[in-house]
Protein backbone atom coordinates (compact mmCIF):
# COMPACT_ATOMS: atom_id res chain seq x y z
CA UNK A 1 0.00 0.00 0.00
CA UNK A 2 2.70 2.48 0.68
CA UNK A 3 4.67 1.43 -1.81
CA UNK A 4 2.30 1.90 -4.39
CA UNK A 5 1.20 5.42 -3.12
CA UNK A 6 5.12 6.12 -2.93
CA UNK A 7 5.49 5.57 -6.88
CA UNK A 8 2.27 7.05 -7.68
CA UNK A 9 3.73 10.19 -5.80
CA UNK A 10 7.25 10.20 -7.25
CA UNK A 11 5.24 9.81 -10.46
CA UNK A 12 2.88 12.46 -10.61
CA UNK A 13 6.18 14.93 -8.93
CA UNK A 14 8.09 13.96 -12.10
CA UNK A 15 4.99 14.48 -14.24
CA UNK A 16 4.09 17.98 -12.77
CA UNK A 17 7.69 18.94 -13.13
CA UNK A 18 7.64 18.24 -16.89
CA UNK A 19 4.68 20.27 -16.67
CA UNK A 20 6.58 23.55 -15.16
CA UNK A 21 9.15 22.97 -17.89
CA UNK A 22 6.81 22.22 -20.94
CA UNK A 23 3.86 24.89 -20.62
CA UNK A 24 4.51 27.15 -22.98
CA UNK A 25 2.21 29.30 -20.79
CA UNK A 26 3.29 30.59 -17.49
CA UNK A 27 0.52 30.56 -15.48
CA UNK A 28 0.34 26.75 -16.22
CA UNK A 29 3.83 26.39 -15.23
CA UNK A 30 2.75 27.95 -11.58
CA UNK A 31 0.02 25.46 -11.44
CA UNK A 32 2.20 22.54 -12.17
CA UNK A 33 4.84 24.02 -9.73
CA UNK A 34 2.18 24.09 -7.34
CA UNK A 35 1.07 20.49 -7.09
CA UNK A 36 4.76 19.59 -7.66
CA UNK A 37 5.36 21.09 -4.25
CA UNK A 38 1.94 19.50 -2.46
CA UNK A 39 3.77 16.15 -3.90
CA UNK A 40 6.60 17.27 -2.14
CA UNK A 41 5.31 18.03 1.62
CA UNK A 42 3.80 14.74 1.19
CA UNK A 43 6.69 12.86 0.58
CA UNK A 44 8.28 15.12 3.64
CA UNK A 45 5.28 12.96 6.03
CA UNK A 46 6.89 9.61 4.71
CA UNK A 47 9.68 10.78 5.83
CA UNK A 48 9.19 11.53 9.31
CA UNK A 49 9.04 14.92 9.09
CA UNK A 50 5.42 16.64 10.16
CA UNK A 51 6.79 19.94 10.67
CA UNK A 52 8.90 20.32 7.49
CA UNK A 53 5.74 18.72 5.30
CA UNK A 54 3.64 21.27 6.86
CA UNK A 55 5.97 24.16 6.51
CA UNK A 56 6.10 23.28 3.17
CA UNK A 57 2.10 23.41 2.14
CA UNK A 58 2.39 26.64 3.96
CA UNK A 59 5.04 28.56 2.97
CA UNK A 60 5.75 27.26 -0.48
CA UNK A 61 2.15 26.06 -1.69
CA UNK A 62 0.64 28.81 -0.11
CA UNK A 63 2.79 31.75 0.37
CA UNK A 64 5.60 31.29 -2.52
CA UNK A 65 3.08 30.30 -5.12
CA UNK A 66 0.47 33.17 -4.49
CA UNK A 67 3.35 35.61 -5.22
CA UNK A 68 4.60 33.83 -7.99
CA UNK A 69 1.09 33.98 -9.67
CA UNK A 70 0.35 37.36 -9.01
CA UNK A 71 3.83 38.08 -10.69
CA UNK A 72 2.60 36.09 -13.34
CA UNK A 73 -0.95 37.37 -13.55
CA UNK A 74 0.71 40.99 -13.24
CA UNK A 75 3.49 40.85 -16.18
CA UNK A 76 1.38 38.39 -18.13
CA UNK A 77 4.35 37.20 -20.08
CA UNK A 78 3.60 36.28 -23.88
CA UNK A 79 2.96 32.24 -25.06
CA UNK A 80 7.00 30.82 -25.58
CA UNK A 81 7.82 28.61 -28.03
CA UNK A 82 9.17 26.14 -26.74
CA UNK A 83 9.07 23.30 -29.05
CA UNK A 84 10.82 25.26 -32.34
CA UNK A 85 13.85 23.58 -31.43
CA UNK A 86 15.16 23.69 -35.05
CA UNK A 87 17.80 26.53 -35.29
CA UNK A 88 17.58 27.22 -31.65
CA UNK A 89 20.75 24.96 -30.37
CA UNK A 90 21.23 26.79 -26.88
CA UNK A 91 18.13 25.13 -26.15
CA UNK A 92 18.86 21.83 -27.31
CA UNK A 93 22.13 22.33 -25.84
CA UNK A 94 20.56 23.34 -22.42
CA UNK A 95 18.16 20.35 -22.43
CA UNK A 96 21.41 17.71 -23.15
CA UNK A 97 23.11 19.38 -20.47
CA UNK A 98 20.15 18.96 -17.50
CA UNK A 99 19.99 15.36 -18.60
CA UNK A 100 23.62 14.59 -18.05
CA UNK A 101 23.28 16.23 -14.75
CA UNK A 102 20.09 14.35 -14.11
CA UNK A 103 22.09 11.05 -14.65
CA UNK A 104 25.27 12.04 -12.94
CA UNK A 105 23.61 12.57 -9.49
CA UNK A 106 21.46 10.04 -9.76
CA UNK A 107 24.57 7.50 -10.79
CA UNK A 108 26.33 9.17 -7.52
CA UNK A 109 23.35 8.26 -5.19
CA UNK A 110 23.75 4.63 -6.01
CA UNK A 111 26.81 4.76 -3.72
CA UNK A 112 24.51 5.53 -0.82
CA UNK A 113 24.56 2.77 1.36
CA UNK A 114 21.23 0.97 1.78
CA UNK A 115 20.70 1.94 5.74
CA UNK A 116 17.98 1.52 8.03
CA UNK A 117 15.58 4.52 9.08
CA UNK A 118 17.03 5.69 12.30
CA UNK A 119 15.09 5.40 15.36
CA UNK A 120 15.07 8.75 16.91
CA UNK A 121 14.26 10.79 14.15
CA UNK A 122 10.77 12.45 15.05
CA UNK A 123 10.48 15.58 12.85
CA UNK A 124 7.32 16.40 15.26
CA UNK A 125 6.21 20.26 15.74
CA UNK A 126 7.05 19.25 19.64
CA UNK A 127 11.35 18.04 19.10
CA UNK A 128 11.66 20.86 16.12
CA UNK A 129 10.39 23.78 18.63
CA UNK A 130 12.59 22.21 21.27
CA UNK A 131 15.54 22.53 19.20
CA UNK A 132 15.11 25.51 17.45
CA UNK A 133 14.34 27.44 20.79
CA UNK A 134 17.91 25.67 22.34
CA UNK A 135 20.47 24.67 20.26
CA UNK A 136 19.48 26.43 17.20
CA UNK A 137 18.48 29.70 17.90
CA UNK A 138 21.00 31.54 16.31
CA UNK A 139 20.48 30.09 12.68
CA UNK A 140 16.37 30.78 14.11
CA UNK A 141 17.31 34.26 14.75
CA UNK A 142 19.44 34.65 11.50
CA UNK A 143 16.50 33.20 9.29
CA UNK A 144 13.84 35.73 11.16
CA UNK A 145 16.55 38.55 10.13
CA UNK A 146 16.94 37.13 6.15
CA UNK A 147 13.27 37.52 6.24
CA UNK A 148 13.19 40.99 7.69
CA UNK A 149 15.96 42.26 5.48
CA UNK A 150 14.06 40.47 2.28
CA UNK A 151 11.21 42.49 2.94
CA UNK A 152 12.94 45.94 3.18
CA UNK A 153 14.51 45.00 -0.25
CA UNK A 154 11.20 43.97 -1.67
CA UNK A 155 9.66 47.78 -0.55
CA UNK A 156 12.92 49.10 -1.52
CA UNK A 157 12.61 47.82 -4.93
CA UNK A 158 9.29 48.32 -5.78
CA UNK A 159 9.32 52.40 -4.28
CA UNK A 160 8.55 54.41 -7.12
CA UNK A 161 12.04 56.73 -7.70
CA UNK A 162 11.33 60.27 -8.26
CA UNK A 163 12.32 60.73 -11.84
CA UNK A 164 15.85 63.40 -12.30
CA UNK B 1 10.93 -1.93 -1.71
CA UNK B 2 10.07 1.88 -2.23
CA UNK B 3 10.80 2.94 0.89
CA UNK B 4 14.20 2.78 0.49
CA UNK B 5 16.81 5.87 0.67
CA UNK B 6 17.54 5.28 -2.75
CA UNK B 7 14.13 6.19 -3.79
CA UNK B 8 13.97 9.33 -2.68
CA UNK B 9 17.49 10.03 -3.23
CA UNK B 10 17.02 9.17 -6.85
CA UNK B 11 13.68 11.17 -6.91
CA UNK B 12 15.56 13.82 -5.90
CA UNK B 13 18.30 13.61 -8.81
CA UNK B 14 15.74 13.84 -11.57
CA UNK B 15 14.13 16.89 -9.86
CA UNK B 16 17.23 18.48 -9.75
CA UNK B 17 17.91 17.64 -13.33
CA UNK B 18 14.61 19.02 -14.69
CA UNK B 19 14.74 21.84 -12.54
CA UNK B 20 18.25 22.36 -14.13
CA UNK B 21 17.17 21.83 -17.59
CA UNK B 22 14.33 24.12 -17.09
CA UNK B 23 16.42 26.84 -16.38
CA UNK B 24 18.66 26.39 -19.14
CA UNK B 25 16.13 26.10 -21.87
CA UNK B 26 13.30 28.45 -20.78
CA UNK B 27 13.33 31.91 -21.92
CA UNK B 28 10.84 33.56 -19.30
CA UNK B 29 12.39 34.95 -16.04
CA UNK B 30 9.32 33.77 -14.07
CA UNK B 31 9.65 30.60 -15.22
CA UNK B 32 13.27 29.88 -14.42
CA UNK B 33 12.44 30.93 -11.01
CA UNK B 34 9.81 28.32 -10.74
CA UNK B 35 12.39 25.99 -11.69
CA UNK B 36 15.59 27.09 -9.40
CA UNK B 37 12.38 26.79 -6.66
CA UNK B 38 11.96 22.90 -7.76
CA UNK B 39 15.72 22.78 -7.67
CA UNK B 40 15.87 23.47 -4.13
CA UNK B 41 13.36 21.62 -3.26
CA UNK B 42 15.18 19.19 -4.42
CA UNK B 43 18.02 19.21 -2.49
CA UNK B 44 15.59 19.49 0.41
CA UNK B 45 14.63 15.67 -0.43
CA UNK B 46 17.90 14.81 -0.42
CA UNK B 47 18.99 16.39 2.82
CA UNK B 48 15.97 14.85 4.68
CA UNK B 49 16.38 11.17 3.26
CA UNK B 50 19.68 11.62 4.66
CA UNK B 51 18.77 12.46 7.71
CA UNK B 52 16.06 9.99 8.08
CA UNK B 53 18.55 7.22 6.90
CA UNK B 54 21.72 8.40 8.44
CA UNK B 55 25.03 6.51 7.50
CA UNK B 56 26.72 7.00 11.14
CA UNK B 57 25.01 8.06 14.42
CA UNK B 58 25.13 11.90 14.33
CA UNK B 59 26.94 13.59 17.04
CA UNK B 60 26.27 17.35 16.45
CA UNK B 61 24.47 19.89 18.54
CA UNK B 62 21.20 18.80 17.67
CA UNK B 63 21.71 15.08 17.39
CA UNK B 64 19.70 13.38 14.46
CA UNK B 65 17.55 16.53 13.79
CA UNK B 66 19.85 18.64 12.21
CA UNK B 67 19.40 17.63 8.61
CA UNK B 68 15.69 19.28 9.17
CA UNK B 69 16.82 22.17 10.84
CA UNK B 70 18.63 22.99 7.47
CA UNK B 71 15.92 22.36 5.04
CA UNK B 72 14.04 24.60 7.51
CA UNK B 73 16.83 27.21 6.40
CA UNK B 74 16.77 26.56 3.01
CA UNK B 75 12.94 26.84 3.32
CA UNK B 76 13.12 30.36 4.36
CA UNK B 77 16.14 31.54 2.59
CA UNK B 78 13.99 30.25 -0.36
CA UNK B 79 11.15 31.98 0.66
CA UNK B 80 13.13 35.73 0.77
CA UNK B 81 14.58 34.83 -2.75
CA UNK B 82 11.86 34.52 -4.33
CA UNK B 83 10.34 37.96 -2.85
CA UNK B 84 13.16 40.03 -3.60
CA UNK B 85 13.77 38.08 -7.06
CA UNK B 86 10.14 38.74 -8.56
CA UNK B 87 10.52 42.20 -7.24
CA UNK B 88 13.19 42.78 -9.08
CA UNK B 89 11.57 40.81 -11.94
CA UNK B 90 8.88 43.50 -11.85
CA UNK B 91 10.83 46.32 -11.43
CA UNK B 92 12.66 45.39 -14.82
CA UNK B 93 9.57 44.86 -16.39
CA UNK B 94 8.42 48.56 -15.23
CA UNK B 95 11.31 49.87 -17.06
CA UNK B 96 11.13 47.86 -20.33
CA UNK B 97 7.91 46.26 -20.80
CA UNK B 98 9.23 43.41 -21.56
CA UNK B 99 10.53 40.14 -19.52
CA UNK B 100 12.93 38.15 -21.89
CA UNK B 101 16.04 36.98 -20.64
CA UNK B 102 17.69 37.28 -24.10
CA UNK B 103 17.21 40.88 -24.63
CA UNK B 104 18.64 41.33 -21.00
CA UNK B 105 21.80 41.84 -21.44
CA UNK B 106 22.31 45.70 -20.40
CA UNK B 107 24.61 44.75 -17.63
CA UNK B 108 26.93 43.00 -20.29
CA UNK B 109 30.79 44.36 -20.42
Amino acid sequence: MDDLLLWLLAILSIASALGVIGSSQAVHSALSLTVNLLVMAVLYLFLGAEFLGLAQVLIYAGAVMVLFLFAVTLLAPREEALFHLKGNPSRLLGLFVGMVLAVMLAALMTRYPQTAASPDFHGSIQAFGKLVSSAYVLPFEATAFVLLVALMGAVVLGKKEPRG
Amino acid sequence: MAEQPMFFLFLSAVLFGLGATGVAVRRNPLVMFMCIEMMLNAANLALLTFARYPIAEPRTAGGPLDGPVFVFVVMFVAAAEAVVGLAIIITIFRSRQNVDVDDLSAMKG
